[in-house]
């Protein structure tokens, strides 16, 4: 029995649809990747930036086809059970470190990113360990609630975040000047990869679907394109949010921090709509909580499988608190901060990302799943979803 | 007690937990505890200080009340305070104005940004950084530049709108003058020239030569409390360096591509017209010559209609007549935007931004000439086109 079809309830034929794991993917990735990245890209690839954004797509559909390949072998198996599969409970335990510590990375750098733009737009004041354990309490509550009340949670999140960003698109249409963005192709390869490396790193999250995916619904294939497609949608949104931003500031884009906050600070609809920051703040925070929720849940749910536990829902109190202080103490300042994603990131997330899957996969391809090795695995470790019924 | 009501009961007492820190936490600041900064200046003080002035709305007032510290009609007081303090730093002279206030100030519905000459010409990075920095400000906040001291301008309080501060920002906003946002002029200090110009304004004393040019005017005016545009500021590198009358700014807006409408005055021997500018289109383009030297070619085609009949008896009714009157404003157009593009040859300036142009539609010339452009700038050959049409006469062809 798959490890999606081992927790539906009786019955009840229940699985993650197809938009669910669009927006599912669009969230997991888009939302910190939409604030933080335009700026980064501009850094490095200047006026180019919006096409570093494209450039590194491939760099996340790499992942996505190896765990597509690695569904169609061991259908309905998380990253870790398939490493486990593949390589037994020593040898799965340590390729299963990969993307354990990718989360564990991860789920804390994207908890500074919004304690730091939430602490700089508007609680300028309120100790930033107040901030993120609030933030932390409704991705909490829904991680222990399972995936499908977080793909629910995120499809209602996800399309408030899209309208607030193109409400500030339409608002802030009078400051665009395209000449911003010209010459296209001027500075050459060498700025347009600078700029794409950090972009294939955020792009390269999608390995974490690995963890998402085996709760897919009976179509395979729609599942599977859907994630393809809310990944290239992401892609697109952070190459227009940054063309949008560069035909605003300029090369000022590259030097401000989080760019498209800064575009609400110049939108103006008839004078009359002119402070849009609160509407970008509170549509981003959604859009971040559903992200928090799902990664913190492929955390507890990676970890308890490492760990051979029969529920991963013991653990997300002591992740909870053990993320909050990682994320309060990791960063001295918002330049160590700024620092680490910009030269640290990029070779990080990159090897991380690309690597789970892949040595996952060689592992699959190269020792294949016996049957003997199949019922090595716990029946502990399969129970980390929510009961039904 | 069963497990499922004892559950949802700590889920209801969690709930109630929560509602204590919906009202804001520590950043909890009432309405009526803000101190809205309408306007503010900055000037330069001793030792490299500055001295900033901030113009506060008392909206209480705002209905019926006056000018600045009471000076106009109404009852209920004035609709302005004025406070200044002086620091090391802006911060600190903000920091001393804060002193004097009850509340806290917020710049979010700060609409202009005054600058003294002193302090312009000192630089003006720091206010922009200012601005820039804070996530209070609005980045798309005018600047003007002052000559002498921008402070005292904002106690002027002008007869006909209250507060003084939405008289410029008013112009600014219906794009009878020039533009410089924040984000604008700081973006400027990016680009190779690093030129920008940031309009002047004036109390009551109209520009020596200032006339009606390519883009409208707002001189006229003659009251003593009256605020008048009456040029623009030259920056390089976020200094101050020279000015423009009224008339080579006209120039430059049409240069720019930022004209958009406005009024001007044409003479004939048989009688003195105004006409109004509607629409415009103007494109600016830089292309390669046969030698691989970089020129600049503008076009500005401007619609417009006869809005006054100033002297005379001019014959609208003929179809020539109009033709000549097009032909004038055509030159009237492009004597203007010769003395914009004279005035910033001789200041060496690139405040036209044709490097910025160069560099978007000639990148591969641009890699050779960006080291010099300081040197070839004064020399670019530029090619300036203009049409007009009078298309319109409005709705009387002929009084007399």
């Amino acid at each position: 029995m798959s490890r999606a079809a081992s927790h539906r309830g009786a019955g009840e034929a229940w699985g993650l649809t197809p938009f669910q794991i669009g927006v599912c993917t669009m969230a997991m990735i888009g939302v910190t990747a939409v604030a933080g990245l335009p700026t980064i890209l501009t850094a490095y690839a200047g006026q180019e930036g919006w096409i570093a954004a494209l450039v590194a797509l491939p760099a996340g559909l790499l992942p996505l086809v190896l765990l597509h390949d690695l569904d169609r072998r061991q259908p309905g198996l998380t990253l870790v059970e398939q490493a486990r599969q593949a390589l037994g409970p020593i040898g799965g335990l340590v390729l299963s470190l990969l993307p354990l510590a990718l989360l564990l990375s991860a789920t804390p750098l994207g908890a500074h990113q919004q304690a730091d733009i939430v602490g700089l737009e508007g609680l300028r004041h309120t100790p930033t360990v107040v901030i993120v354990a609030l933030f932390f309490l409704v991705p909490l509550y829904a991680a222990r609630q399972g995936p499908e009340v977080l793909a629910r949670l995120t499809t209602l999140s996800v399309p408030v975040a899209i309208g607030a960003l193109l409400l500030i698109a339409s608002t802030s249409l009078r400051s665009v000047r395209a000449e911003n963005l010209q010459p296209i192709f001027a500075l050459g390869w060498g700025p347009l990869l600078q700029g794409a490396a950090p972009a294939a790193a955020w792009y390269a999250e999608s390995a974490l679907l690995g963890f998402l995916l085996p709760f897919r619904g009976r179509d395979r294939r729609a599942s599977w394109a859907a994630a393809g497609a809310g990944l290239t949608i992401v892609s697109l949104q952070v190459a227009l949010v940054t063309a949008w931003d560069l035909s605003i500031f300029g090369p000022l884009a590259g030097r401000v921090t989080f760019a498209i906050f800064q575009v609400t600070r110049v939108t103006n609809l008839a004078e009359f709509l002119t402070h849009m920051d609160s509407v970008l703040v509170i549509a981003w925070v959604a859009g971040e909580i559903a992200r928090m929720g799902l990664w913190f849940y492929c955390l507890c749910l990676a970890l308890s499988q490492c760990l051979g536990l029969r529920d991963y829902r013991p653990l997300t109190l002591p992740m909870a608190a053990a993320v909050i202080i990682a994320t309060c103490t990791w960063f001295e300042n918002s330049s160590q901060f700024n620092a680490w994603v910009m030269h640290v990131w990029p070779f990080w997330g990159l090897a991380l990302g690309i690597g789970s899957p892949l040595l996952v996969w060689l592992a699959v391809v190269l020792r294949g799943p016996g049957p003997g090795r199949r019922a090595a695995i716990p029946a502990a470790a399969r129970l980390g979803a929510p009961e039904r019924g | 007690m069963s497990a499922r009501i004892r559950r949802r009961a700590a889920a209801l007492l969690a709930l109630v937990c929560l509602t204590l820190v919906l009202s804001g936490c520590w950043d909890r600041i009432e309405l009526a505890d803000l101190d809205m900064v309408s306007g503010v200046a900055f000037d330069a003080a001793p030792n490299g200080g500055f001295r900033v002035t901030v113009s506060i709305v008392l909206p209480q007032n705002l209905a019926t009340g006056g000018g600045v510290g009471g000076a106009g009609g109404g009852s209920a007081g004035p609709s302005e305070a004025v406070v200044s303090g002086t620091g090391a730093t802006i911060g600190e002279a903000i920091t001393a104005i804060g002193r004097g206030l009850p509340g806290h100030i917020f710049w979010g519905h700060t609409r202009v940004v005054l600058i003294g000459e002193a302090a312009a010409r000192r630089g003006i990075q720091p206010v922009l950084d200012f601005f820039l920095r804070s996530p209070a400000t609005r980045l798309a906040t005018d600047l003007l530049v002052v000559r002498g001291e921008a402070g005292p301008l904002l106690q002027v309080s002008p007869p006909y709108r209250v507060p003084g501060t939405d008289v410029l920002y008013e112009h600014l906003r219906r794009q009878r003058e020039p533009r410089a946002l924040v984000y604008e002029v700081a973006q400027s200090l990016l680009t190779t020239s690093g030129a920008s110009l940031i309009p002047e304004v004036q109390v009551g004393r109209p520009a020596p030569g200032g006339s009606a040019g390519g883009g409208g005017g707002s001189g006229g005016a003659t009251s003593p409390t009256a605020l008048l545009f009456t040029g623009a500021g030259v920056l390089q590198r976020g200094r101050l360096v020279g000015w423009l009358n009224e008339d080579q700014m006209r120039g430059a807006m049409w240069l720019l591509g930022t004209a958009r409408q406005g009024t001007v005055a044409l003479r004939s021997p048989q009688g003195s017209v105004s006409v109004h500018i509607n629409r415009v289109r103007i494109h600016r383009q830089a292309v390669r010559l046969a030698d691989g030297s970089p020129a600049v070619r503008i076009r500005i085609d401007a619609e417009d209609v006869v809005s006054q009949v100033d002297a005379g008896n001019p014959p609208l009714g003929d179809p020539r007549y109009l033709l000549q009157l097009s032909n004038a404003l055509a030159a009237s157009i492009r004597g203007s935007a010769d003395l914009a593009l004279a005035a910033a040859r001789a200041e060496d300036v690139d405040f036209l931004e044709f490097g910025r142009l160069v560099a978007a539609d000639q990148p591969g010339i641009w890699g050779r000439v960006h080291g010099d452009w300081p040197g070839i700038f004064p020399r670019l050959p530029v090619v300036i086109a203009v049409r007009a049409h009078v298309r319109q006469v409005g709705n009387l062809v002929r009084l007399q």
